[in-house]
């Protein structure tokens, strides 16, 4: 009898306990990060009777927790591509909207910059068209601005999202040191199932910030290591993340990991998650479109103020620059142990490159990496003012006294556009006309003619001063009276910084003069001079016209954003499959628990029905004993 | 594979998200009705798009520009039309005033004629476009080019500058002529050499036109044709040689070195007549001449032949600034043309890159509609058996 009791009993305590779990189970179907836990029961050890073995009824063996530590790493890993890709695409797509949106691109206030030019040059004397030419290079300047501002403002996202992650990186450290100590003091009887819910929990937010590897130690605990093997916790010790700015470039942020006493920079060391998409998108897109928008500020800028200073104005001044661009940025490391000092200057617009350098020196000589590719530029010229060294269209000088392995962090285009400006508000001051005229002599008998002449060096001090060339015969004309050169039809003739030939016979006694084109506020030579190298070849070696530098930029950045949305779809559905995949071991699946809960209670029900019967076996002995 | 409860519910929530997502790509492309609208929609057309759009601008500029040399160059073309008027009546004016049968006052009432038509010559080099600027003054338009002097005279105050613009990708046209080329710089004589009778003649001798008969024998330079005797002539050059010598005969060209000189009358002896290379004149000083010539009294006969020959040369210098006005309304005519090409050119490629734009950047409306459909369709039926999953439970029959 008492068996029947005992085994009731044993029954009876089991389901209860399978119904606890149950209900756990549905109480926790929705909370993130739980793992099911399962009954598991096991037959209680029998007695052997004379005839066989009698069981003993029923016993809880293990409440088990359904997790797959694999399938965790791999969530975590999908988790981290996910976040990397998804952080990288929305910081992408907001470069894409500023460089695709009308009211923002840079391709119509280019090209209405230059047809200003073009009415300017089609009327030179009218105020309105310079006017409107002056409003137009506003235009174009505040355009540049409101693009390096705005991608400015992506640029401090992205400093302050990594600075976020980093101390999140730092609180997830602690707390996974501290679940650490908890699993280690629960000791031998095994890891309760909340804290190691909890702990997968914090590493799969981890594995959101950053690539994350962790080792399980013989005690239970978990190692962490982000990036590629640096370590966030050992056992109960954990190290701190921070986002500073980089001793070596202001311009750039560093992460550096304090731990043990020592604090190392890990910023090329980390990667995945929201820091590796932060650190990414800074390097391929932020950095090259600032630089590229730079690029074109610089190269506008090198166009126009040439033409402007090759030209007169309406005053009869020769013409000043139009525009300004700050020049290159040179930062000497805070770190550098030498008093060295190194400036830049902008040499050919056409070969500069749209990235950011870095100067070291080694202790006898200096070698210039590329920001963007780390390839070495070789750099040519000596360095000193009178030599510098000449690299990608940049003038470097140094100077001082640099110790080995001092660095100097070297913008040339990044600050271009923010600093671009209109320094002209006098409309009169726009260069349209040539500043020297041809004039052929009222006498002259032969048919040869002039050409109005071009400005070779606008530096030269006599380039507005009168020159006559008269011909002393056919063939043989003096300069000014002096001098007694040969003439051949349509070969350039050089004088005073000024070009210009003379093509057909002329007579003896023929003049022609060389002047200032005084008075000249119909002429139109020099814009229209500009007009065509704004529109040529500027960059590249004159490959690359301004418009179709916008153009390519716009493209790279629309191929990485593009490329970056079809990375995150990717990613998306790698993790999703991996959260499926894990969800079906260790997530809750209602149905299952209703069954499971039926079959607890008719279990239960049945070894109730059990105690009734043991009980009845009893009453039914005692009547017929007392009987 | 077990599926659970929670991953069911997070599938339905990521597939009505990019179900969502995607109809809101649809939604924005039908409204803003462009199939990009962010470069990374198609960055190979994103950069496309722009660089056509900076083109059709381009284009549009080439448009004004066109249209302001247009109308600088038919005003220009309306002034020369009426300086030929000027000049044909001028040339009227000299071939009434060379009758013989005219006293000197009627030569004066020509004269007065002609000064008009001088000094509206002069404001027709002067004329000004509609924003007040000289058409004729090369570079310096704001200033006034032609000045009549203290004596009469037309001074040139211009400059040569010609003005382009750009019409086409690299193609120009000039849309002025500077006053010094367009009313000066005209060979007189015939183009080649002068004729000028010498002022101490008595004889009759009237010079008619000169010609080039034969231009490989003809050498530049300065000939005197001197009569020794009434029909006896020698021809010579500038160092005093001979060059040709022969009898006169009334109404006979004298032919030497290539030339043909027509001389009708009597010339005296030690009458003098001089062939002289052509040099550049501008077309008032033609006409001051002219009046001048007009204006002297011719009594004698001998005056009168100077009148006529000097007034007959003046007459071909009219005629070489008619032929030159002509030329340049030619070559006006011609740039007006290729104003009309580059226009045409322009037009063809604009539609061409209008329709090239559009094909890359516009939606095509039936496709996205139909998509729009497609997309709404399938939203909504997930969303119903969703809603539809969702009510199945167990627990619900418990």
């Amino acid at each position: 009898m008492t068996d029947i009791l005992q085994i009731g009993l044993s029954a009876l305590l089991a389901q209860q306990r399978a119904l606890a779990v149950t209900s756990n189970n549905v109480a926790n179907a929705s909370t993130p990060g739980y793992s099911r836990q399962r009954v598991e029961l096991a037959e209680r050890p029998g007695q052997q009777l004379g005839n066989g073995y009698q069981g003993a009824g029923v016993q809880v063996a293990d409440v088990r927790r359904l997790g797959d530590d694999i399938l965790a790493a791999q969530l975590r890993s999908a988790k981290t591509s996910f976040q990397r890709a998804d952080a990288f695409a929305g910081l992408a797509g907001q470069v894409d909207d500023l460089l695709g949106n009308d009211q923002t691109g840079l391709a119509p206030s280019l090209q209405s910059f230059s047809n200003a030019l073009q009415d300017v040059a089609a009327d030179p004397a009218s105020s309105a068209a310079r006017s409107a030419y002056l409003g137009e290079a506003r235009n174009l300047a505040a355009r540049l601005g409101s693009l390096a501002a705005q991608l400015g403002q992506i640029d401090g996202e992205s400093r302050s999202r990594l600075g976020a992650a980093a101390t999140e990186v730092t609180q997830i450290g602690a707390s996974l040191a501290d679940v650490n100590r908890q699993i280690v003091a629960s000791g031998s009887n095994g890891a309760p199932a909340d804290l190691l819910d909890q702990r997968d929990k914090l590493l799969g937010r981890l594995a959101e910030l950053v690539k994350v590897d962790t080792t399980t130690a013989a005690d239970g605990s978990v190692n962490v290591f982000i990036g590629s093997g640096q370590a966030l916790v050992v056992g109960t010790a954990h190290a701190e993340l921070d986002a500073v700015t980089s001793p070596t470039d202001p311009s750039q942020p560093e992460l550096v990991l304090r731990g043990g006493g020592v604090d190392a920079d890990v910023t090329k060391r980390l990667g995945g998650g929201e820091i590796g998409a932060m650190l990414d998108f800074r390097r391929e897109v932020l950095a090259p479109t600032a630089a590229a928008v730079g690029r074109i500020a610089v190269g506008v800028a090198a166009a126009v103020n040439a033409g402007q200073r090759r030209g007169m104005d309406l005053n009869g001044a020769l013409g000043a620059d139009l525009f300004s661009v700050p020049a290159p940025a040179v930062y000497a490391a805070t770190t550098n142990a030498g008093s060295g000092a190194a400036s830049a200057a902008v040499t050919d617009v056409g070969a500069l490159q749209p990235t950011s350098y870095r100067l070291r020196f080694d202790g006898s000589s200096y070698t210039l990496t590329r920001e963007d590719s780390g390839a070495v530029v070789p750099l040519s010229g000596s360095g000193t003012a009178a030599d510098p060294f000449v690299a990608d269209g940049l003038g470097i000088v140094v100077g001082g006294a640099p110790a080995a392995g001092d660095e100097f962090a070297i913008d040339a285009l990044g600050g271009a556009a923010g600093g671009f400006r209109v320094l002209i508000s006098d409309p009169g001051k726009i260069a349209a006309a040539a500043p020297i005229k041809t004039t052929p002599g009222a006498g002259n008998t032969g048919d040869a003619v002039a050409s109005a002449g071009e400005v070779v060096d606008a530096t030269d001090p006599n380039l507005l001063a009168t020159t006559t060339i008269t011909f002393l015969d056919p063939a043989t004309y003096s300069i000014d009276g002096s001098g007694a050169y040969a003439y051949t039809s349509g070969t350039d003739i050089l004088v005073n910084g000024a070009r210009f030939s003379i093509t057909g016979n002329p007579a003896a006694g023929d003049r022609f003069v060389l002047a200032a084109n005084t008075g000249g506020v119909g002429d139109n030579r020099n814009a229209l001079a500009t007009a065509a190298a704004l529109g040529g070849g500027l960059l590249d070696g004159g490959a690359t016209s301004m418009q179709s530098a916008v153009g390519q930029l716009v493209g790279d950045v629309g191929s990485r954003s593009a490329e970056s949305q079809n990375a995150r779809d990717a990613a998306s559905g790698v993790l999703d499959q991996t959260r499926q995949r894990l969800d079906s071991v260790s997530g809750v699946n209602l149905d299952e628990e209703a069954a499971n809960m039926l079959q607890a209670q008719q279990m239960y029900q049945a070894a109730a029905q059990m105690i009734t019967v043991a009980d009845t076996t009893f009453n039914s002995l005692l009547a017929a004993l007392r009987g | 594979m077990r599926v659970t409860s929670d991953s069911l519910r997070l599938a339905f929530l990521d597939a009505l998200q990019s179900a969502q997502r995607r109809l809101q790509t649809t939604q924005t492309q039908i409204s803003t009705g462009r199939r990009v609208n962010v470069p990374s929609d198609d960055p190979f057309a994103a950069a496309r798009i722009g660089e056509l759009g900076a083109a059709l601008q381009r284009i549009d500029q080439y448009g004004t520009n066109g249209t302001l040399a247009k109308n600088r160059l038919s005003l220009e073309e309306q002034t020369l039309a009426s300086a030929a008027d000027a000049l044909q009546r001028v040339r009227e004016l000299a071939v009434e005033g060379n009758n013989a049968t005219l006293g000197d006052a009627d030569r004066r009432a020509i004269v007065t004629e002609l000064k008009q038509r001088l000094d509206g010559l002069v404001s027709l080099a002067n004329t000004t476009d509609s924003a007040g600027r000289y058409l004729f003054a090369g570079y310096s338009e704001n200033a006034q080019p032609f000045a009549v002097g203290a004596g009469g005279a037309v001074a040139y105050n211009g400059d040569d500058g010609q003005r382009l613009v750009e019409i086409a990708d690299g193609r120009f046209v000039a849309i002025g002529d500077p006053g010094s080329a367009a009313f000066g710089r005209i060979p007189n004589g015939n183009g080649t050499f002068t004729l000028a009778a010498a002022a101490a003649n008595t004889g009759s001798g009237v010079l008619g036109a000169g010609t080039v008969v034969d231009p490989t024998a003809y050498v530049a330079g300065t000939y005197t044709i001197a009569f020794t005797a009434p029909d006896t002539y020698e021809v010579r050059d500038g160092g005093g040689a001979l060059v040709a010598s022969g009898a006169y005969t009334a109404g006979q060209a004298i032919a030497f070195r290539g030339v043909s000189v027509d001389l009708s009358g009597s010339p005296a002896a030690g009458d003098a007549f001089t062939v002289a290379p052509s040099t550049n004149q501008d077309v008032f000083t033609t006409l001051s001449d002219l009046i001048g010539q007009l204006g002297s009294p011719a009594g004698t006969d001998a005056s009168r032949a100077q009148l006529n020959s000097a007034v007959g040369q003046s007459l071909s210098d009219v005629d070489r600034a008619l032929e030159h006005v002509v030329d340049l309304r030619a070559a006006i005519g011609s740039r007006l043309q290729a104003l009309d090409a580059a226009s045409a050119d322009n037009g063809a490629f604009s539609t061409q890159m209008t329709d090239t734009l559009s094909a890359l950047r516009d939606v095509d409306y039936p496709k996205a509609i139909s998509l729009l459909t497609q997309q709404l369709t399938s939203l909504d039926a997930a969303q119903k058996s969703f809603a539809q999953t969702q009510g199945l439970s167990l627990f619900r029959y418990l």
